[in-house]
């Protein structure tokens, strides 16, 4: 059973993917979309350098304002899955 | 030894004996009314009972005059000539002599009085040597004469009783003329002649004196080693030592004794060597045992009159058996033992004498304690009555006070012996040596020594320590800065044109203040001029060396052929070995790599006992290691420390041979080599550093296995070998060198690898706390080391807990211990961090205590006191520019002006940059901050900590110039290169993501990307560039 499904999502990202690449971006299309990645890259990073600062400096007086600011960031966003090169 | 006469009273029992036994008939007639001349003849026998000698005199020569017919004239010229004798009419009393001598009537029954005559003429002339002045043609003469008349009544007497007297009366003559080989010729026979008489201890004590003088007027002389004066010591020591055992005749034992004493001394004082120090050392022992042994006057006393008691005894025993011979005999001894009896009773304490010997050798040897000691002592006992002997007691207890540069003793007792004593030849060293205290690190105080330097040339103007006195004068002006003064003083002693002697140590000295200033050209000229006006003189041959020694600087060439020059001259020279040194030196520096080889061997292979000679081998291992010739080189390290296993560069020896066993990437090598050194030298001053360099390698070997925890276990014991190896080290250092400046240091390592064990969870903090203070409680006698271990806790604690940190730090903290400069630094640098800006000020303060400046100019203190000075304008400043205030900004601006143009080579220059870059944040000039910023980071000496803080505030430049990617790279980077500084890594990580998140939430734009540059041509590829680790961001610039 778990094995379809996984098999299932597998092909949508694929279909959803191959739909997606048909379609042209605009240029600002393009350029909100790298900015949005830009963002997530350094909240990812900034939840990183939190979590390092936490985990390698306890003592440290940074270290419970990191848990705070760690907890208003919330969980990371999704990292998008590479496309196989064929 | 003073000239003794021996006859008079021996001539008077004779003559006494001769007047009575000359009228038995006139004894036995009725008493017949005397006559003018005997009426004459009894006036002057009464004055000369009653000591008026002079007028007895005048009376015998009144009655030779008036009645010369009559047949008491002989009698009354030799009574006439004995009473000049004993009045110091020396001349007189000879003529008188001479008269009986000449005599051809001379009646038969008379003729005793001619042999008496003869024997009294030798002893007259004698007695009036004895009172000239030494360098009196006069006395010569007088000695000369003597030692003919005692010939001539040698040559009619040979056998005769008074024989013995007459040879040691010559000898003692010819010791006087310095004429040693007749006198010692002279006294051997009188002991084996007379070897059974009663007094032949006397020649034999004589021939000693003469043998020990003899052995140092050889040794003042000598070029070279002397064995003869080696054997006339023996002898002499035998011969004294000989009348020791015998115990026949106390006086004469006891000094013999003394003269033991003198002897050795003498001696000692001959073995100047370094290699005889051992034996002078023992020397000086067996003269203080001889001084130990010399008995107290009053035994003397007292065992003379037993001697002369003993004499007497028999005197009166031979009179009952009237044996005639024996009663004279024994009457011309106990009158010669009354005679010494008189001697010793007129004559200070020889014991005391002793004392003040022994006080001497004390100074010899650099015991000025017990040399203070002895002479205070005696001089508190008052027995010190001899003002020759008061005036050494003073002079050598101020000696004392100044060598162990006690200055105020040293003043008080200096101005008493000049109020006492002044110009007094003795005391010619006096004002060098208190000049000298003077210029000692202890007080570094250039004028007071001028003034006494001052004091000495004007009060010794001729004295043999001028020159020493103008140079140690000059150098004093030099310390100063009064170069001009120093140079004017010996020009103007060079215009007053004084004696030669005095002119070539001026124009040497002068040839010494250009050098030592840097005129090297005007010293190069001078000494020429030494060498060529005074050319058989000492200074020339050392001009010639200099001239030679100073080229090599400034025209190697030239010194090249100005030492073979000298070394062809003076062969024999003893600056042969630097002047090979200086050649070898020259050579290099000309690339003549392989002739410089040769010449420095030369000087190890023909020297290895000179200065320089140790050095060659290290000389000869720079030129091999700069050749890569690396094999050859360490065997010449090898050698060295085969040849000079207790020299004190082993460890330097040991130092190159592991830096280059390093360089080739042989790590294990290098730590076996450390490590023999500190087995074979375990208390060498240089253990210490070889134990930290130890530490360190076992560190880096840990860290070389790689990450702990990616480790198999094979690695990771090897890993734990390196920190336990590392650790043991570093506590070896602190427990065998708990004063020795490696200490903090080695305390950094141990907390490194304290925190290394902790980073891996192999410890936990509370471990590492209890490992301090375990440590920490080995030293509870060592209260400074124990601070130290302490302060390293607290360092470790600060980063924790900021307040416990300083806490522990402030009880660590003692103000009346002296901490390492870097110590207390760390403690202000905590109390900064705590914003205790007045306690760290303090801190400094107090430092400045430790090590103050002295004289006002910084540069010429000592390299110590530089770096702590170095220190207090960096921490100061640093408390100053965190208090914040415009004032105390622009005070601590100043002080890092200071520092950087006084110690622009202190390690703290490194941080006095980064407080500069800060101001200059403040400021706005960014761009000047930044490249402050940048040569801290690269700057392999910098500490962790200060390159991370350099990183941080670069990162907060960059943020302020909205270079928010070079900002944010320059943050996160600190926990990478500098994790072990959790505070400012903590900070960055903090900032970096306080960017990132503005990042992300768009606060900040999406940086604009740079175009990339045009890739270069393959073929020519552009250099790399040098690394720069510490500005990772300016790469993406």
């Amino acid at each position: 059973m778990s094995n379809k499904l996984a098999l299932l999502l597998f092909a949508a990202v694929i279909v959803l993917g191959g739909t997606a690449c048909e379609h042209k971006k605009t240029a600002a299309e393009f350029q909100v979309e790298k900015a949005k990645g830009f963002r997530d890259k350094q909240k990812i990073a900034a939840i990183k350098s939190y979590n390092d600062l936490i985990t390698k400096y306890p003592d440290s007086e940074f270290a419970a304002k990191a848990k705070e600011r760690l907890t208003a960031l919330g969980p990371p966003p999704a990292t998008p899955i590479p496309v196989k090169k064929k | 030894m003073p000239f003794t006469s021996r006859f008079p009273f021996a001539a008077i029992v004779c003559l006494a004996g001769f007047l009575l036994t000359s009228g038995p008939a006139a004894a036995q007639a009725p008493p017949a009314p005397a006559t003018l001349d005997l009426q004459l003849m009894q006036k002057a026998e009464q004055l000369s009972n009653e000591g008026k000698h002079a007028e007895a005199a005048a009376a015998y020569e009144e009655l030779v005059t008036k009645y010369p017919q009559v047949a008491s004239v002989p009698e009354a010229n030799f009574r006439g000539g004995y009473a000049h004798y004993l009045a110091g009419e020396y001349d007189e009393a000879i003529a008188a002599f001479k008269r009986v001598l000449d005599n051809k009537n001379l009646p038969a029954e008379l003729a005793q009085l001619a042999e008496l005559s003869l024997s009294m003429t030798p002893q007259v002339l004698a007695a009036k040597a004895s009172k000239l002045p030494v360098d009196d043609p006069a006395r010569k003469v007088a000695l000369g004469d003597a030692v003919k008349q005692f010939d001539a009544y040698l040559t009619k007497f040979p056998n005769n009783d008074e024989a013995e007297s007459a040879t040691y009366g010559k000898g003692l003559a010819l010791y006087q003329l310095a004429k040693y080989d007749e006198s010692t010729q002279a006294l051997r026979g009188n002991l084996k002649k007379f070897e059974k008489s009663p007094t032949v201890q006397d020649s034999q004590y004589l021939l000693a004196l003469t043998l020990a003088t003899q052995a140092n007027v050889a040794l003042q002389n000598a070029t070279k080693l002397d064995k003869t004066a080696d054997a006339n010591y023996d002898e002499a020591e035998k011969l004294l030592r000989d009348i020791i055992n015998k115990r026949q005749n106390l006086a004469l034992m006891n000094d013999a004794q003394f003269q033991v004493g003198e002897l050795l001394l003498a001696r000692a004082g001959f073995m100047n060597s370094p290699d005889d120090k051992q034996k002078q050392d023992a020397t000086f022992t067996k003269a203080i045992e001889a001084y130990r042994s010399v008995a107290p006057k009053d035994l003397v006393v007292a065992a003379q009159k037993n001697r002369i008691a003993q004499f007497t005894d028999l005197k009166t025993k031979a009179g009952i058996a009237k044996d005639k011979v024996q009663f004279d005999r024994f009457k011309r001894v106990v009158e010669k033992e009354q005679e010494k009896l008189a001697q010793v009773e007129g004559r200070t304490d020889q014991t005391l004498t002793a004392k003040i010997k022994t006080g001497l050798i004390y100074f010899s040897e650099g015991r000025e304690d017990e040399t203070r000691v002895l002479f205070t002592h005696l001089d508190n006992l008052g027995v010190i009555e001899d003002p020759e002997d008061k005036k050494q007691a003073l002079y050598f207890i101020t000696m004392s006070y100044a060598a162990q540069n006690l200055a105020d003793k040293a003043v008080e007792k200096y101005n008493a012996f000049q109020t006492a004593y002044k110009a007094d030849p003795i005391a010619q060293n006096l004002q060098l040596v208190m000049g000298a205290m003077y210029l000692t690190e202890k007080l570094n105080d250039p004028d007071k020594a001028i003034q006494y330097f001052n004091e000495g040339i004007e009060i010794y103007p001729k004295g043999r320590n001028y020159g020493t006195l103008v140079l140690s004068r000059a150098q004093a002006q030099i310390q100063l800065k009064k170069f001009d003064e120093a140079e004017k003083a010996l020009q103007a002693t060079i215009a007053t044109k004084p004696p030669k002697e005095l002119a070539v140590d001026a124009e040497f000295y002068l040839g010494t203040v250009y050098s030592q200033t840097g005129k090297q050209a005007e010293a190069v000229k001078t000494f020429k001029e030494v060498r060529d006006k005074y050319p058989d003189t000492q200074q020339a041959e050392q001009a010639n060396f200099q001239v030679g020694q100073l080229l090599s600087s400034l025209d190697p060439k030239g010194a090249i052929q100005e030492l073979q020059h000298f070394l062809t001259k003076y062969p024999k020279s003893v600056l042969v070995p630097p002047a090979l040194f200086a050649l070898g030196n020259a050579e290099a520096t000309t690339g003549q790599s392989d002739v410089a080889l040769v010449t420095y061997k030369k000087l190890g292979t023909e020297f290895p006992k000179s200065d320089p000679a140790p050095f060659s081998y290290f000389e000869r291992a720079k030129i091999l290691a700069g050749a890569q010739k690396f094999d050859e080189c360490l065997a010449v390290m090898k050698e060295f420390s085969a040849k000079y296993p207790d020299s004190p560069q082993l460890y330097q020896a040991y130092d190159f041979t592991a830096q280059i066993q390093s360089s080739q990437s042989k790590g294990a090598e290098a730590i076996a080599t450390y490590e023999e050194f500190v087995s074979k030298r375990p208390k060498d001053s240089g253990t210490s550093e070889a134990l930290l360099k130890l530490s360190a390698m076992w560190k880096t070997y840990s860290d070389s296995q790689g990450p702990y925890l990616v480790l198999d276990p094979a690695k990771r014991a090897e890993w734990q070998k390196g920190v336990d190896k590392s650790t043991a080290a570093a506590e070896l250092l602190i427990t065998d060198f708990p004063e020795s400046p490696q200490v903090a240091q080695a305390l950094n390592n141990l907390l490194d690898t304290q925190r290394l064990q902790q980073s891996v969870q192999l410890k936990t903090a509370a471990d590492l706390e209890k490992y301090f203070q375990d440590l920490a409680a080995r030293f509870s006698d060592k209260p400074s080391t124990q601070a130290k271990v302490l302060f390293t806790l607290a360092a470790f604690t600060l980063d924790k807990d900021k307040v416990k940190g300083v806490e522990q730090m402030t009880a660590a903290y003692k103000p009346d211990l002296k901490f390492a400069p870097e110590d207390l630094d760390l403690y202000g640098q905590a109390l900064i961090d705590n914003k205790k800006f007045d306690e760290a000020a303090k801190v400094y303060e107090k430092l400045g205590k430790d090590f103050p400046l002295k004289g006002g100019d910084p540069k010429t203190a000592s390299h110590d006191t530089q770096e702590a000075q170095a220190i207090i304008l960096a921490g100061l400043g640093k408390a100053l520019q965190e208090k914040g205030d415009k004032e105390s900004k622009e005070k601590a601006g100043k002080m890092f002006a200071d520092l950087e143009k006084l110690y622009p080579w202190s390690p703290k220059m490194l941080e006095v940059n980064y407080g500069i870059a800060l101001d200059l944040h403040d400021k706005g000039q960014d761009d000047e901050a930044m490249k402050r910023l940048f040569e801290v980071i690269k700057a392999q000496k910098a500490s962790a900590e200060l390159r991370a803080k350099s990183m941080l505030l670069l990162g907060k430049i960059h943020e302020t110039g909205k270079r928010f990617e070079n900002a944010i790279d320059n943050y996160l980077k600190i926990s990478v290169y500098y994790g072990g500084v959790p505070k400012v890594a903590a900070e960055g990580l903090w900032l970096g993501a306080q960017l990132l998140e503005r990042q992300a939430a768009g606060e900040i734009p999406m940086p604009t990307p740079t175009p990339k540059p045009t890739a270069a041509p393959k073929a020519t590829a552009a250099p790399k560039p040098a690394a720069k680790p510490a500005a990772p961001a300016e790469k993406k610039k």
